[in-house]
């Protein structure tokens, strides 16, 4: 049934990354047929990922959303869901070229940190784990929804705005930093530095010099690569017709509006139940564990965001803006803390 | 049986030239049926646009191009040296490339419109009813409808729009998406502006305030267009509810700041607002497309816009070219078979003819063979005279495309005594279909 398992996420790995080739191909040269074999291979590579995880709850006897290998498959899981749900009900293919090719990096670095499933310690058992995770988890999701349309939002405006003639700095901007962040997280997951306790007890990281090459390396070759893609993008992006094949501005921002609401409940019901829990096996509602005042402090900015919009009419653009900054506070709190202090929610 | 087309069009003759040589639909009729009744003319198509006169016609030998100019000039009230300078004639293989490039639109006054494809619809339609297109011509034309089809599903030859009016609609769908319950405000008046408010309309854009200094005046465009007149002193209170604006007044200074505009931005909430002004000298300080979630079109963005997609056409336009040419490749080489079919029909019946002769004649003459040896016997004359005609058949069907083959059947009629007759049993090119079935597209 392990066999199966692993095909199925294989399965997964290449559907997604079909996808997003097709749904890169797709925008850039117009394409209708490639969008649609697109989605398709995101639903085929959904539904198979969906067999993985459900073989794997019943292998393991638990909800599979422990370690990083099931955290990340999951949260892959939970982006494509939620792509697909937003694409159905507003039509937004563009969306895709930010979330596809993440869930596809995510099921990949997923599919590199496989590890069989195994029970978990006696003490961190409980439905409210199911619950914790799996919704802190797809309200991650929905923060990447909305920065994906945040993003596009920008990208649309700038080229309404500016008349496309001066937005490929941003678009470059944008595809490098997306670029060398991935980079660096993958050359952090291959240095896998090791862990030991210092003299007060306390558990760190110890990065040795080779390491620290591995992430430069990683961070380079992320640097490099975006560039070029950028460059390419921008070129092609850089014109009226392209901004007609992004969705309008309009509804751009109310998906992010929509995916952020969406967010901030399914967050503040992770942080409640996960305090509840807290209680049930550390024996405190709140430890200030890193995890949790980061998602404390990413709930928070959220909410901001929802206050801002409401009272200061901040539609458009500087939500987009927030939205998008709002993604990397959520990235920090669900691997960058990982990579400074380790805390209570790595099981390792 | 050969094709040719004789034409004029916008690149060639100007509007004065053309319209002496337009016909309607019962002109192209009478055209097309006069051409026919002619022993040298054995099909006739006529198509009649604003920008094109064009007659395809099919006969059993070329020239053709006397033939139909008189015949067109005899239709309409033109005489012939007045259009002399300004036609066109192609013949077979370049006649076919011109219908299929006219067909895919890249003959085009504006490059990519759809509307020429309907047209040859038409013409061919109209030439039907006269019993007049011919097999050869039903042919090519029902061909360059697929070729037509083809090149817009698989080029983007006919997006973008290229002009001032859809580009502002395509802008407004940038903005808002969908444009119903949507308002707009015109300031002003002009031939532009109503012709944008007109493609907005058509796009589901419903409610309609026009301001203009005369009051009267915002009344009777009011009307035009089942809106309503605003006073032109409360244009601010009108912004603040307006989603699009389309400003095209005589005022010699900008009738809209950009501190006016955040004014309204404010009461408006930061709601996105669109305007475009088309006035020269322009309404709309240009420092408003600055303001927040404010985006402003003058006339000479739009035009870039215009330009941009244009340009994007023509670089479509090389893509349907090379499909035209290889859809034009396809063509030939079954217009070619047409040719060499018949003679190689008859260069077969008459060596079966022979061998049927020569075993009658033998087998009369040996009447104790068995059963078996009379089966052997057949056989082998079958076999021989098999072997015997199939290096020369398969050659000439390979070059039945090119001049070359159709030399080579005629030769083979005039040395073994055929006649290859007319080119009655037209199939459709099957290797062409089977060839280009990969790439087409479903729809």
């Amino acid at each position: 049934m392990q066999q199966l398992e692993q095909i199925l996420f294989g399965v997964t790995v290449f559907a997604y990354l079909a996808a997003a080739l097709l749904a890169t191909f797709g925008l850039a040269y117009r394409r209708k047929e490639a969008d649609r074999v697109g989605v398709w291979a995101l639903a085929a590579g959904f539904v198979a990922q969906t067999g993985s995880l459900v073989l794997r709850w019943i292998a393991g006897g638990r909800v599979p959303l422990a370690g990083m290998h099931e955290t990340l498959a999951f949260l892959s899981w939970s982006t494509v869901l939620l792509f697909l749900i937003a694409d159905r009900r507003y039509k937004v293919k563009a969306a895709g070229l930010i979330l596809v090719p993440g869930a596809f990096f995510m099921a990949a670095i997923a599919a590199l940190l496989y590890e069989g499933p195994r029970p978990l310690q006696a003490d961190l058992q409980s439905h409210w784990l199911t619950v914790h995770a799996s919704v802190s988890l797809l309200g991650y999701a929905a923060f990447a929804l909305a920065f994906a349309s945040g993003f596009f939002y920008v990208v649309q405006e700038d080229l309404l705005k500016k008349k496309y003639t001066q937005v490929r700095a941003l678009i470059r901007a944008l595809i490098v930093v997306l670029g060398t962040g991935t980079g660096t997280y993958v050359g952090y997951l291959i240095a896998d530095p090791t862990l030991f306790e210092d003299a007060t007890g306390h558990r760190v990281y110890a990065y040795s010099q080779s390491d620290w090459t591995i992430i430069g390396i990683g961070a380079g070759v992320g640097l490099v690569v975006s560039l070029a893609l950028g460059l390419i993008a921008a070129r092609g992006a850089a014109r009226p017709s392209f901004a007609n094949r992004l969705p309008s501005l309009s509804l751009l921002d109310r998906l992010s509006f929509h995916s952020v609401v969406f967010g901030v409940a399914l967050l503040s019901v992770g942080i409640v139940t996960g305090a509840i829990w807290a209680r049930a096996v550390w024996g405190s509602w709140w430890e200030w564990d890193p995890k949790q005042t980061w998602a404390l402090a990413a709930w928070l900015f959220y909410s901001g965001y929802l206050g801002v919009r409401g009272l200061a009419n901040w539609r458009g653009r500087h939500a987009a803006l927030l939205a998008i900054a709002g993604l990397f506070l959520i990235l920090f709190t669900f691997l960058g803390i990982n990579f400074f202090v380790p805390g209570k929610h790595d099981f390792n | 049986m050969h094709l040719a087309v004789l034409g004029i069009n916008h690149k060639t003759a100007c509007v004065e030239v053309r319209e002496r040589v337009a016909l309607t639909d019962d002109g192209c009729g009478a055209l097309v049926r006069a051409l026919t009744r002619r022993p040298d003319v054995s099909g006739a198509v006529a198509v009649s646009t604003c920008n094109r006169t064009e007659v395809y016609v099919s006969g059993p030998a070329l020239p053709l191009r006397d033939v139909t100019l008189e015949g067109l000039c005899s239709t309409t009230t033109v005489c012939r040296p007045d259009v002399e300078g300004n036609i066109y004639y192609k013949e077979d293989g370049e006649a076919v490339a011109h219908l299929f490039a006219v067909a895919s639109s890249l003959d085009s006054m504006v490059l990519g419109e759809a509307q020429i494809l309907h047209q040859l619809k038409e013409a061919y339609r109209v030439a039907e009813e006269a019993g007049a297109t011919g097999a050869t011509l039903n042919k090519l034309l029902r061909r360059s409808f697929e070729v037509g089809k083809r090149v817009r599903t698989e080029t983007r030859i006919g997006e973008n729009s290229l002009s001032i009016a859809s580009v502002s609609v395509d802008l407004a769908h940038n903005v808002f998406g969908s444009l119903e319950n949507l308002a707009v405000l015109v300031i002003g008046a002009g031939e532009m502006a109503e012709l944008v408010v007109t493609h907005l309309q058509g796009h589901g854009l419903s409610r309609i305030h026009v301001a203009n200094r005369t009051f009267e005046r915002a009344l009777e465009l009011a009307g035009r267009f089942g809106g309503e007149a605003v006073r032109y002193e409360a244009v601010e209170d009108h912004l603040v509810g307006t989603d699009i604006v389309i400003s095209s007044t005589a005022a010699s200074e900008p009738i809209i700041r950009r501190a006016d505009m955040e004014r309204v931005m404010r009461r408006r909430k930061n709601k996105p607002v669109f305007l475009i002004d088309i006035a020269v000298p322009r309404d709309i300080d240009p420092a408003v497309n600055r303001v927040y979630n404010t985006y402003l079109y003058d006339i000479d963005d739009l035009q870039d816009v215009v330009a941009s997609n244009l340009d994007e056409r023509q670089r479509e336009a090389m893509e349907a070219r090379r499909i035209v040419d290889e859809e034009v490749r396809i063509f030939q080489e079954w217009l070619g078979s047409l040719v060499v079919v018949p003679t190689l029909v008859s260069f077969r019946d008459w060596a079966t003819g022979v061998k049927d002769q020569e075993l009658e004649k033998f087998l009369g003459r040996m009447p104790d063979l068995t059963e078996d040896e009379r089966a052997k016997v057949v056989a082998l004359a079958h076999s021989i005279v098999n072997k015997l005609i199939h290096p020369a058949t398969t050659r000439i069907k390979d070059l039945a495309g090119e001049d070359e083959g159709q030399r080579y059947a005629e030769a083979l009629g005039v040395l073994f005594g055929l006649n290859g007759g007319p080119a009655g049993n037209e199939t459709p090119p099957s290797g062409g279909e089977a060839e280009k079935g990969s790439e087409s597209s479903p729809d």
